[in-house]
């Protein structure tokens, strides 16, 4: 994908070549979104949003990291919705299964290769994980969500929160540092093998 | 072996030490406290171990396309124009209102410290300033003409007062204008009744016309007659013969002179601050 072209296209209003860079970059997106407000509906919205913002501002876009500055419209969509419910607190709907049982996570989070057992340990350690993420301060979280999932370096996560790179680390840091007490307190909700991986180093 | 409770420094430099953010000069100092800490170690071992279990996560599959129709980008932008109309307006009521007030409150102490009193024409006002002997020289030879054509009779010492009234208010003010008390229409109450009026006395000649004119003028201004018919003497001076034919034929100037411009500028500014107010209002419930 030549996406210093797609970008120059997409910012003469061609909506090809945008939409193109969406399908690259949906997935980031979507789970920047998701881990960050914790649920599918909201994620979905602030992702629509997101990519409706950037389509009306690429022309803003003077270079540099693509991924950063798209990340930094998606963080500030998030910090829309958060807002949002801040004024207009609202309780979720978890999806139902066959049973009609509420689901902790949504069915798209399965691999069909996976066995049952795996599949359900990775179910578990995903909750374990988003409960502890959901817990965060939303500076803090946004900070982890970019650097340890999505693999943003200290620049590109000082771009992306348009931050200094020492506000960064600090607020990495300290976010690393609770997650670190919530895991251990959430110790029983991680999966079996990695508890023994804990276990081991310790 | 040190033992020390980790504080948020050490936090900030193991987590910059586990991306390799930290400088090499601290990295030697922090190795050091590495070996000799076993607290330390363990703390840098556990964000090592949460950073490891997030990125186990990876990214999500998006449960949906994100692509954008064109119907979709155009309506979403069109309807952003208008909903965004409401909030780019805003602040140019907000200064329109503020400066139509800023000007109205202007023009009104402008009018208070500047303009004449809006009862009395000026023209009028230069007619009671004026000397008498002005006027006299401003009759016009018709007037004069007319008059030759009477006898003259003894001339009274002391004329009636209704003569006074009728002299001082020889003409209807044309229709519409507001010349009676308080700015009103001339009622039957205030207009002169006519025929409470003796005839004029004698033919008189252009000279006596214009000294009885001078003498009603002068006892005007030096007592206000009493005489319930005159009563708007006290806000409109009297005009003499010769004004009679100057300002019933252009009656539209007449009107057109007693329009106050900074009633008007008053009534210009006070309408568009009103009107901004109100738009102010409406716009507040849509921004």
């Amino acid at each position: 994908m030549d996406e210093a072209g797609l970008i120059r296209d997409a910012q003469n209003n061609d909506l090809d070549a945008f939409n193109r860079l969406v399908l690259a970059y949906q997935d980031m997106a979507y789970t920047q979104a998701y881990r960050v407000l914790g649920e599918q509906a909201g994620a979905e919205d602030a992702v629509q949003e997101a990519f409706l913002s950037a389509f009306r501002n690429m022309r803003n876009f003077r270079g540099g990291s693509f991924r950063a500055w798209l990340l930094r419209i998606v963080t500030n969509a998030c910090y829309d919705e958060l807002r949002r419910r801040q004024r207009r607190p609202t309780t979720p709907l978890e999806p139902l299964d066959e049973d009609d049982e509420e689901l902790d996570s949504a069915p798209w989070m399965a691999d069909p290769g996976e066995s049952p057992e795996e599949r359900l340990q990775r179910r578990e350690l995903a909750v374990a994980l988003q409960h502890c993420l959901d817990r965060l301060p939303d500076d803090f979280r946004l900070v982890v969500v970019l650097v340890d999932i999505q693999g943003l370096d200290y620049q590109e996560a000082s771009t992306a929160m348009r931050k200094p790179v020492g506000t960064i680390k600090s607020r990495l840091a300290r976010g690393r540092s609770r997650m670190r007490d919530c895991l251990k307190g959430a110790w029983e909700l991680l999966p079996t093998r990695f508890r023994l991986v804990e276990e081991g180093i310790r | 072996m040190t033992r020390r409770a980790i504080n948020d420094q050490d936090w900030e430099k193991l987590s910059a030490y586990l991306d390799g953010e930290l400088e090499t000069a601290q990295v030697k100092i922090l190795e050091k406290q590495l070996e000799t800490n076993p607290d330390i170690k363990q703390a840098l071992e556990d964000l090592r171990h949460g950073r490891t279990l997030l990125r186990s996560q990876g990214k999500m599959k998006a449960p949906r396309n994100f692509t954008l129709s064109k119907q979709t980008a155009g309506l979403r932008q069109r309807a952003g124009f208008w909903l965004d109309l409401p909030g780019k307006l805003y602040p140019v009521f907000q200064f329109s209102a503020a400066m139509a007030s800023f000007l109205f409150l202007l023009t009104f102490v402008g009018n208070i410290l500047v303009a004449r009193p809006l009862s009395m024409p000026s023209e009028a006002l230069e007619r009671v300033a004026a000397p008498a002997p002005a006027l006299m020289e401003a009759a016009s030879p018709e007037v004069e003409q007319e008059a030759e054509g009477f006898e003259q009779p003894a001339q009274p010492k002391s004329l009636p007062e209704e003569m006074f009234t009728m002299q001082e208010y020889p003409y209807p003010p044309p229709e519409g204008v507001m010349d009676g008390l308080g700015g009103g229409p001339v009622g039957e109450a205030e207009m002169p009744v006519m025929e409470e009026v003796p005839a004029m006395p004698a033919p008189l000649s252009a000279q006596a016309t214009l000294e009885v004119t001078e003498t009603s003028w002068d006892t005007n201004l030096a007592e206000p007659p009493l005489a319930a018919g005159a009563e708007t003497f006290s806000t409109y001076p009297a005009p003499d013969l010769l004004a009679v034919e100057e300002d019933a034929s252009p009656g539209i100037g007449f009107v057109s002179e007693r329009i106050n411009p900074w009633v008007l500028s008053q009534l210009l500014f006070g309408g568009v601050a009103v009107l901004a107010g109100l738009a102010l209002l409406v716009l507040k419930r849509y921004r």
